[in-house]
């Protein structure tokens, strides 16, 4: 059922994500031609062709730069909408009398705005390459890359710590969204803005308590007063392990904590404290 | 007779409102049942706990023995008083959604259906008039071979017309062994196909009868003892 629930959550999601995503890539195509038929990025913005090349120029990056930002965001604001749509509101008679368990529809959804905030963010670097890359840059970026994947087998703990807490990012901002749709829509007749109310509360919290766990642990304050001079860089790279590691470690923890408990709590909602009206 | 609903001194409160109150009701296998009573009575809450979109405050209650979850949820099929389909989708998706969550769900029996109100799989759901879009749902629902099916109001705002369309769909489609929960305030249109009548006021259950009961032993037509029953 898990896979079912997926197939038609895909289908319903990605029909307007496909459009908005698509259409900046057509957008970053034509602007590559107009770039490329007004003798290259640098000549057109740098204005050595004419004047309104120039202007056309600078608008075009101004665009981009909107629509990609519009895009990222509203791929999040949609993906929260969705599930309080499909859960929530008159949809949620049928999602919620389908034979299948609250987990598989939080899964299911979940996994689907994963997949969809990846793509945001591939649209986003393809969009960019598509507009601005030439042989030189790639000359330069692909070696770059090689060797990113070549230096991460010497990488320190807390750079893979870092990469943890990285990776669980879309997971912690996808399962938090859900939280507050799910807690927004106890609220009687005002489920969308208990939402918001609830993110802007739950985001508070969350500041304050990574604040006290810093504290508390003193990490905070031994990262904030790290002084390298004159250690070689293999002690300063032991040093700043040393601090880091600790304090990235107490950041994951935490992270999975709150996926953990945003998670349960989404699901006791759906199952015990379902408010359709 | 195979019981295929059981209610156990089921309450629900909503805050300090108590929707239902220690309802104890069962209800057979291959029965159409009408659950009748005023606006606000109850019925909707009770349709609702079926469905498991709501939970009991107190007591329990069993479809097929089992309490609402996973497998309760395959084998009723559910009409509630709504909209409920993703209106972007076009009726062959509905379908689909349909056919792949429902092991019960007979896709030629809807699209025969569809064909004989002209409507073609192709439309958007909301690209249809109310009726219509009543009429689909209608339509999912009753194509499902299900053990029961809870119909929440479903003639409840609807012209004459369709009332009877609706009501001829639903006794010409239904498995013989299976168990129908018509919620309605409208009695008259519906008595002549009901088999039994539960009257709930006020969260309780007034009375479980058997329509040829009432109408021998009281001599009454089932709206004239609600009527009776209701009188304000």
């Amino acid at each position: 059922m898990l896979g079912k629930l997926f197939k038609h959550e895909w289908i319903a999601i990605s029909k307007l994500l496909v459009v908005i995503h698509g259409f900046i890539l057509i957008f970053a195509i034509l602007s590559r031609i107009f770039f490329e038929v007004s003798g290259g990025v640098d000549m057109a913005i740098s204005g050595e062709v004419n004047d309104i090349v120039e202007i056309i120029a600078a608008l075009i990056i101004f665009a981009i730069v909107l629509f990609i930002c519009c895009a990222a965001m509203f791929t999040s604001v949609y993906i929260a909408y969705r599930f309080y749509k499909n859960v929530f509101t008159d949809q949620g008679y049928l999602t919620n009398t389908l034979p299948v368990t609250p987990t598989q529809i939080i899964v299911s959804k979940g996994l689907t705005a994963l997949l969809w905030t990846v793509i945001d963010l591939a649209v986003l670097a393809v969009a960019l390459l598509i507009m601005f890359a030439n042989g030189e840059f790639m000359s330069v970026l692909l070696p770059a890359l090689g060797r990113v994947l070549y230096y991460m087998g010497g990488l320190p703990a807390f750079c893979w710590i870092l990469l943890v807490m990285i990776l669980l990012a879309p997971f912690l901002m996808i399962i938090h969204m859900y939280f507050c749709v799910a807690v927004g829509s106890l609220i009687p007749n005002h489920k969308i803005l208990g939402a918001i109310g609830v993110y802007i509360a739950s985001y508070i919290i969350i500041q304050i308590i990574s604040t006290i766990v810093l504290v508390i642990t003193g990490l905070g304050f031994t990262a904030g007063s790290m002084d390298t001079t004159g250690m070689t860089s293999a002690e300063a790279s032991y040093y700043v392990g040393s601090i880091l590691t600790p304090m990235f470690l107490v950041s994951v923890i935490c992270e999975i904590i709150a996926i953990l408990v945003f998670f349960f709590v989404t699901k006791y909602i759906m199952t015990k404290k379902l408010n359709l009206e | 007779m195979k019981t295929i609903l059981e209610c156990k001194n089921l309450s629900k409160r909503y805050g300090r409102t108590q929707a239902l109150s220690g309802i104890n009701l069962s209800l057979k296998s291959g029965r159409i049942i009408g659950l009748l009573g005023p606006n606000g009575s109850g019925k909707t809450t009770l349709i609702k706990l079926i469905n498991g979109l709501l939970t009991p405050t107190e007591g329990e209650i069993l479809i097929d023995g089992t309490a609402p979850g996973v497998r309760s949820k395959s084998i009723v099929s559910y009409l509630p008083e709504r909209t409920y389909l993703d209106e972007s989708m076009r009726i062959a998706e509905a379908i689909d959604y349909f056919g792949d969550f429902y092991r019960d769900f007979d896709r030629n029996k809807a699209l025969k259906m569809l064909k004989k109100v002209n409507l073609d799989p192709s439309l958007r759901i909301k690209t249809l008039s109310k009726g219509n879009k009543e009429k689909v749902q209608l339509i999912l629902v009753m194509s499902r071979r299900a053990k029961l099916y809870c119909l929440d109001e479903p003639i409840a705002g609807v012209d004459p017309a369709a009332r009877d369309y609706i009501l001829s769909t639903i006794i010409n489609n239904y498995e013989p062994d299976a168990t129908i929960l018509l919620s309605t305030h409208l009695i008259s249109d519906v008595e002549n196909i009901l088999d039994e009548v539960v009257f709930i006021q006020n969260g309780h259950i007034r009375m479980q009868e058997e329509v040829e009961t009432i109408r021998d032993k009281e001599g009454k037509s089932v709206d004239d003892l609600f009527r009776e029953v209701f009188k304000c």
